[in-house]
């Protein structure tokens, strides 16, 4: 079939509008593609499955490690096995990750590149701008079918429902990347539509006191009992062990859960 | 359910430009391995008061005050603030008179501005830790009569070790994203 469907506009100003042109501007200006690439339903099929049996492997081995404790074989620092058993024992979910899968097409097998589950990005493209690119095709072919936002939203409402009694307040944080700042954007959208309150704030502003998190403002301070970082765990581990230990004690002793586990 | 998401419709040239990207940032990483500051405290020594200050303020030109005389009284609650005002008028009111922002009494709130700078200031929260303002008197005589004044009022403060709250992980660390 032919696969190359041009996508007059490439939604350049829906997505001007809504406040995300660093994707279209300077370095970005080829970003975003003028085409769609078709994909029959047996190969979305397909990747979907990829997906989901790559993730119960990890997920399987991920309980394989902590039944037989053999935290010691991942060359891990130790710091942080305990913050890693404490959220596997209180059960934190997973918020969202991203497989980069090669193939799928023509009679190749879908292949996993990497599964960026701490830290991944590419949420506006996936979650808005591939809707905002298919509204002028949308009288000749089916939809892209991930509903991101969606899930996300799910996400966080079931975060409220197994966490009652936890006060709805979300920090996201990042070192203050522009890119990383747009992608949390999509996690607070959803959030707020789970009924959060959520604040943005870049990793060195963030205050970390004995009992809790906190932003300091002209009105003085405010408590998170939820962060979602853009930050990766490995930049915390190995540039920020203090943070590290703050975290742990933070999660053990104060029930503060920092998201994706 | 576990949601999960794909990649999405991008050209060739940005991911390679991203994985250039994510191979700088891990370059960046291990370079400051070494540079954290293993010296950081993390506890702080707060004092608080335990006795009180008489403070007497002066008009010194219109709407500028200030500490002319500072003297410990033995209880909190006998702090007093004594302000001369240019009319010749003389106003006695309490700490929290002070702290109150009293809109029939607008002279009183002028005059809480310099009282922060003096020994007073310490009774209304200010960290003592810090030392006397030099601005905040009106001549050395008085500044240097409070410095003294100040080591004894110390000296009885209650003390406390308290964990310091922590902030500026990650500053200036790195500009590129650190997502994937």
């Amino acid at each position: 079939m032919d696969r190359i469907v041009p996508l007059p506009g490439r939604a350049a100003t829906r997505i001007r509008q809504e406040g995300y042109n660093w994707f279209l501007d300077g370095d970005n200006d080829e970003y975003i593609s003028s085409d769609g690439m078709l994909v029959s339903q047996t190969e979305l099929d397909a990747y979907k499955k990829a997906a989901e049996d790559c993730y119960e492997i990890y997920q399987a081995a991920l309980n394989y490690v902590n039944q037989n404790n053999l935290w010691s074989k991942l060359d891990l620092p130790d710091a942080i096995i305990p913050l890693i058993k404490h959220d596997l024992a209180r059960g934190l979910p997973h918020i969202c990750g991203r497989f980069d899968f090669a193939g799928g097409i023509d009679d190749i097998d879908v292949k996993l590149i990497e599964f960026n589950a701490d830290t991944c990005t590419s949420l506006p493209e996936s979650a808005y701008f591939q809707n905002w690119m298919y509204e002028p095709v949308r009288q000749e072919y089916k939809g892209q079918f991930n509903i991101l936002q969606l899930h996300l939203k799910m996400a966080f409402q079931e975060l409220r429902t197994t966490y009652p009694d936890k006060l709805p307040t979300l920090l996201l944080c990042s070192l203050g990347y522009i890119e990383d700042q747009l992608n949390l954007q999509v996690i607070q959208n959803a959030a707020i539509e789970a009924g959060f309150e959520v604040d943005y704030a870049d990793l060195k502003d963030v205050v970390f006191a004995e009992d809790g998190v906190f932003l300091e403002s002209a009105d003085g301070y405010t408590q998170y009992f939820y962060v979602y970082k853009l930050v990766p765990w490995e930049f915390i581990m190995f540039e920020e062990p203090e943070l590290l230990k703050i975290i742990t004690e933070l999660s053990v002793k104060h029930d503060l859960i920092v998201l994706n586990p | 359910m576990k949601p999960f998401k794909f990649p999405t419709l991008k050209n060739t040239g940005k991911c390679a430009r991203q994985s250039c990207i994510f191979l700088t940032t891990l370059i960046l990483l291990f370079a400051f391995v070494s540079c954290g500051d293993s010296s950081t405290q993390t506890t702080e020594e707060i004092l608080s008061p335990t006795q009180g200050i008489v403070t007497k303020v002066k008009e010194m030109q219109e709407e500028l005050f200030k500490i002319t005389d500072e003297e410990i009284v033995n209880r909190k609650e006998d702090s007093r603030i004594i302000a001369s005002y240019l009319d010749g008028k003389i106003d006695t009111f309490t700490l929290d008179e002070a702290r109150l922002v009293d809109a029939d009494n607008p002279r009183r709130n002028r005059v809480s501005g310099v009282l922060l700078g003096g020994m007073m200031g310490y009774m209304m929260g200010r960290n003592m830790s810090q030392p006397l303002s030099r601005s905040a008197y009106a001549n050395d005589a008085a500044y240097n009569k409070s410095n003294s004044a100040n080591s004894k009022f110390r000296s009885t403060a209650s003390r406390k070790t308290v964990s310091k709250a922590k902030t500026g992980f990650g500053s200036s660390k790195s500009t590129k994203s650190s997502g994937g």
